[in-house]
């Protein structure tokens, strides 16, 4: 009266094959999709438009970002005034330098107006404003 | 001379380091990319210095409360579209001038460049 005593059962053979294959796919999705990009020193919720330019593949030179409080940084760095106004300085001197700005939807529109000017003086008339294409 | 002696068993490939490796990579891929669909919107400081044409440019001025005055009247978004694509129609080099208000948010802004663009307004300055 061995109540207790089990079966002895043979051992499951887990079939690992389809697991691989979906993490394949998975990973090929990301990889193809998605875009790795350096994350910004300050927090940018940017504006969305309903314009469809995408700017993909095709950025500009340099990107200033602005948050919601007119601090800004330059290609993922906070920088100071002076230190921007150097910096595009030196980039005005290469061939076909452009400047997109990165603005964040709560910014109010004088700052970017602002920015616009200061880089207007230094001879970047045309600017290309970077937003996210609306949800 | 010759060997005749049977081949080893040939053990079965694990597959757990390439799981590993492709997990670690996935992970890695999941959290590095991100799916943001970036638009550039290609504007003007200066349209007047920029575009110089004999032609007056319309001029829209974005109130703090969100409306908007084409040359000084006061009218909806859609009268706005209306005009600037009759005028737009006339001359294909017009020009817009969009003046925020200070409390304005970049976001308005956004919404009316949208609107403006619409209009197939190719210069668009804001200042």
């Amino acid at each position: 009266m061995d109540l207790f005593k089990q079966a002895s059962r043979p051992p499951i053979d887990i079939e690992l094959t389809p697991l691989i294959n979906i993490v394949f796919l998975i990973l090929i999705f990301f990889m193809l999709a998605g875009t790795i990009t350096p994350k910004d020193a300050l927090p940018v919720n940017a504006a969305t438009s309903e314009i469809v330019e995408p700017a993909i593949n095709a950025p500009a030179d340099m990107v200033i970002a602005l948050d919601s409080a007119g601090r800004f940084s330059v290609d993922s760095a906070v920088v100071s005034e002076e230190a921007l106004q150097a910096a595009l300085q030196k980039h005005r001197l290469s061939a076909d330098a452009t400047v997109a700005l990165k603005a964040d939807a709560a910014l109010p529109a004088s700052a970017l107006v602002g920015m616009m000017g200061r880089l207007r003086q230094l001879g970047f008339a045309d600017v290309t404003l970077l937003t996210l294409g609306a949800p | 001379m010759f060997d005749f002696r049977a081949s080893a068993p040939r053990r079965p490939l694990s597959l757990t380091p390439l799981i590993d490796v492709v997990f670690i990579l996935l992970l890695f891929f999941m959290l590095a990319s991100n799916f943001d669909q970036w638009h550039a919107v290609g504007v003007s400081s200066s349209t007047v210095a920029t575009v110089p044409s004999d032609k007056p440019a319309s001029v829209i001025q974005l109130q703090d409360n969100g409306t908007a005055t084409l040359d000084g009247a006061l009218l909806s978004d859609s009268k706005i579209a209306s005009a600037l694509r009759g005028r737009v129609a006339t001359d294909t080099a017009h020009r817009v001038r969009l003046i925020p208000a200070k409390a304005t948010t970049v976001q308005q802004l956004m919404g009316q460049v949208d609107l403006i663009r619409g209009t197939g307004v190719e210069h668009l300055g804001i200042e």
